[in-house]
């Protein structure tokens, strides 16, 4: 009699754990009023290069810090990879389909209110999260090992025809990318261009990407923008940039559907942000070298 | 010993003549030296001042030598550093600026405001501007954005070399020193960091610093003989016609010094050298009117000058010693005579208390010569008094007897009575009157004997009396006294009565020299008195002293 009660108890405990694991905590983002009654913010974030580093400092870190302190919360920052980070904002699974977006499904956890770790905003995202103004401007270069037989190409000064020559140099090259992130190849046709695609590893850690081609792993890699320059100066005369594979491209902070009141907080945050120079300052902080590229970049 | 010491020079200084003689020759000679010590110091004085701006001017152009390798090797560093040849490895590579040169040119722009920023010596920047530029002189980089362009760079290819440039642009007032440094990639030059040197800064602490500007000059000549930079067109040499061919003409192995003549306007003459720096193309030249290191006069009119003035001083210094050293003869007989006055003085002193003492003593001689005398008096008296006595004696047995034969005559009655009654009367005053005449002599000789009063007298007169005195205690001493009288009358000026003491002593050791001798049972000898005035003269001398 007592094992059966005991039995009945355990059965209870199982099921009510099964069921609050199972059952959906949010189906959706928080909004900022929930953000302030939490007296938290959660920033999604994934270690790369200067944006979140390894010490969990960088300039997407210092923004949401500040971002918090604007809203008069905690700041808390949740580590995710590339492959959950649009899952963890807005509880759905999804896998990118050129330009657009399969949802797999809509029961993963919600466990962040915004994404910002030099988030690339690409069509399929755009359709999933609202991004914020541009953080960030970015674009992707193919990287090369020095002694590569690639030769850069010779700007034209219009960057379509600068991508087209360098897809023109691609046959029998293999090319690294990242699937599902702004390193992935499909979103940039280069499937049609001879070259062998070969797909880092989701689990490795994307900064990896630029040693293994000096490691001869692959013979080149696509990169974005800031990560290269950053790569240039760490390894000079190991690498080259081969050119661009992508238009000019732009970053930013990305926010649930459902949460547009804190979208529009963010943007009111780093418009004052912008306009008191102490943007500036921190990207040049952390990317001193942007405005060669992108002198343009705050200008406004 | 100082006394001593003022005596001699009290001496030698009664000896004047001799004395400034002497005086000149120490003087002279003193002078002579003196002048001679001040010329040769002179000399060594210039020559030192000329040492001394060799040694600073030498010292000046290693300091410049050290600073300008010190830079060289700096840029030297910067152009091998890893960020400039990453730029050209990845240009080598094919990169192009719009697509990753660009960040080694942003690189490259850091590192070179961070040597602009810290390159600095006592917070003047070294460095004016830095360039990276590329074979074909193109700039890649500039630091300072000023617009400023390596106007010396050539589009022609260089060679490498690790020469410094130095560019006087005078025209324009561009006044610059560069220094260039090659940029090597796999044995090829590749480009080249160009260094301006901040003109101020390298003057400030290396060049001209001294406080004061009114003694030796210095500047920077570039290989042509052009004075890199001269702000006070007053105070340089080109104003004094100090030319560039002039100081090429300078040697330039070595120091030298030579003397230029300036234009008659300003009649002056300078002192000029240059010393080449070390891994520049640059000397360090210096310039120094020649009268301030030589001064107004030359050493030999400095010597006349001197001679003069010595002479002058000699003259008066030996017034001044002659008139001392007369004045310290003054002084040293003064003193003397001082001294001198001060034992007299003593001496006087002494001399009172000692007169003084002596009166004392001479008054208490004398009194006890008076006691003395009147003790050997009232001796004599009491020696004269037995005789006195005995002399009064006979006269009053002689009263006495005829007064008592008065008396029985007086018992008898007739003429023959009274006659013999007179008789014996007259006899009794006879004997009182001799009685009252010894009596008035021995009374005259207790009050007159010793006395100085003197009167004359016959010395006879005064034997007599001496005599009489004695007649008697002799006889009844049975002692026979004989008489010799000087034959006629003997008058001397003398006191009786001492000369009668005199006798009566005389008289009295006689007797008692018999009657030792009738004692002994010998012989009596008779006193012989000899001459009166020998016995005065030697006897009176000898009890009255």
């Amino acid at each position: 009699m007592k094992c059966l009660h005991l039995k009945n108890i355990v059965m209870f405990v199982l099921t009510i754990m099964f069921i609050s694991f199972t059952i959906p905590q949010k189906s959706h983002g928080r909004e900022l009023e929930e953000v302030l009654e939490a007296g938290t913010l959660r920033h999604l974030g994934i270690v790369y290069a200067n944006f979140i580093t390894k010490e969990k400092t960088g300039l997407d870190v210092e923004l949401m810090q500040l971002f918090a302190e604007h809203l008069g919360v905690k700041y808390e920052f949740v580590e995710t990879d590339w492959q959950n980070v649009v899952a963890d904002l807005t509880g759905k699974d999804v896998r990118p389909q050129g330009e657009h977006v399969e949802i797999l499904g809509e029961n993963h956890p919600i466990r962040g209110d915004v994404i910002a770790t030099g988030f690339t905003i690409l069509p399929w995202r755009k359709k999933i999260v609202n991004f914020s103004e541009t953080t960030f401007p970015t674009g992707i270069w193919l990287l090369a090992r020095a002694d590569s037989p690639l030769q850069p190409i010779t700007p034209t000064g219009e960057i379509e025809k600068d991508v087209e020559l360098v897809k023109q140099g691609l046959a029998g090259v293999s090319v690294l990318g990242l699937k599902d992130s702004c390193l992935d190849p499909n979103l940039y046709a280069l499937t049609g261009t001879g070259a062998t695609i070969e797909t880092f590893p989701a689990n490795r850690d994307l900064n990896e990407m630029i040693p293994a081609v000096m490691a001869r792993m692959t013979d080149t890699t696509l990169m974005d923008v800031p990560v290269a320059l950053i790569a240039l100066e760490k390894w000079p005369g190991e690498i080259k940039v081969i050119g661009p594979v992508s238009p000019d491209q732009g970053m930013a902070c990305a926010f649930a559907k459902t949460s547009p009141q804190l979208s529009k907080a963010f943007d009111t945050f780093f418009k004052k942000l912008k306009s008191s120079g102490k943007y500036k300052q921190l990207v040049q902080k952390y990317y001193p070298s942007l405005f060669i590229y992108y002198p343009e970049f705050l200008m406004q | 010993m100082g006394d001593s010491f003022k005596l001699k020079l009290v001496e030698l200084f009664q000896r004047p003549r001799l004395f400034i003689l002497l005086a000149y020759i120490v003087m002279g000679t003193y002078l002579g030296l003196l002048m001679v010590i001040n010329f040769q110091s002179q000399v060594a004085l210039q020559k030192s001042t000329l040492k001394r701006i060799q040694l600073n001017l030498e010292k000046r152009a290693f300091s410049l030598g050290y600073f300008f390798s010190e830079r060289k090797h700096g840029l030297a560093s910067i152009a091998a550093s890893n960020d400039v040849s990453s730029y050209f490895i990845n240009k080598s590579l094919g990169m192009s600026e719009a697509y990753g040169l660009k960040v080694s040119l942003f690189v490259i722009k850091q590192l070179l405001l961070k040597t602009l920023r810290e390159k600095s010596i006592q917070g003047d920047p070294i460095y004016r501007q830095l360039f990276l530029v590329d074979t074909n002189g193109h700039v890649l980089v500039d630091a300072v954005d000023e617009g400023l362009e390596p106007f010396f760079i050539t589009s022609e290819k260089e060679s490498i070399s690790d020469d410094s440039i130095v560019s006087v642009d005078r025209e324009r007032n561009k006044i610059r020193i560069a220094l260039r440094a090659s940029c090597v990639v796999k044995g090829e030059l590749v480009g080249s960091l160009i260094a301006f040197l901040n003109i101020d800064t390298l003057y400030n602490h290396f060049v001209d610093f001294s406080p004061n500007p009114s003694l030796d000059r210095y500047d920077l000549v570039n290989r042509e003989g052009r004075i890199i930079r001269c702000e006070d067109a007053e105070q340089c040499p080109d104003f004094y016609g100090l030319t560039s061919m002039k100081i090429n003409d300078l040697p330039e192995d070595k120091f030298s010094l030579i003397t230029i003549p300036l234009k008659a306007a300003h009649d002056k003459n300078m002192m000029v050298a240059r010393v080449p720096i070390d891994n520049m193309p640059l000397h360090l030249l210096s310039w120094v009117e020649r009268d301030t290191i030589t001064g107004t006069f030359t050493p030999w009119q400095s010597l006349l000058g001197t001679g003069i003035l010595a002479l002058v001083i000699l003259f008066g210094i030996v017034k001044m010693v002659t008139f001392n050293t007369k004045n310290l003869i003054l002084q040293t007989r003064y003193d003397e005579s001082r001294r001198q006055q001060n034992v007299l003085a003593v001496k006087n002193e002494q001399l009172k208390y000692e007169i003084t003492r002596r009166q004392k003593v001479e008054k208490e001689l004398e009194e006890q010569r008076t006691l003395q005398v009147r003790s050997d008096r009232l001796r004599s008296l009491g020696e004269m008094a037995a005789g006195i006595a005995h002399e009064l004696n006979q006269p009053l047995v002689g009263v006495r007897g005829k007064a008592e034969l008065t008396l029985l005559a007086l018992a008898q009655r007739g003429e023959v009575v009274r006659q013999k009654i007179e008789t014996n009367m007259r006899t009794i005053i006879e004997q009182v009157d001799r009685m009252v005449h010894i009596i008035d002599h021995v009374r005259l000789f207790a009050r007159e004997a010793g006395k100085v009063e003197t009167s004359r007298v016959d010395l006879n007169d005064i034997v007599c009396s001496a005599l009489n005195l004695v007649m008697a205690q002799f006889k009844s001493h049975d002692l026979q006294l004989e008489r010799s009288l000087a034959p006629c009358e003997l008058y001397v000026l003398v006191n009786p009565f001492s000369v009668e003491e005199v006798i009566f002593n005389l008289l009295k050791n006689a007797r008692d020299a018999v009657e030792s001798k009738k004692k002994k049972q010998e012989k009596a000898i008779g006193l012989i008195l000899p001459s009166v005035p020998e016995v005065t003269n030697r006897k009176t001398k000898r009890m009255y002293g």
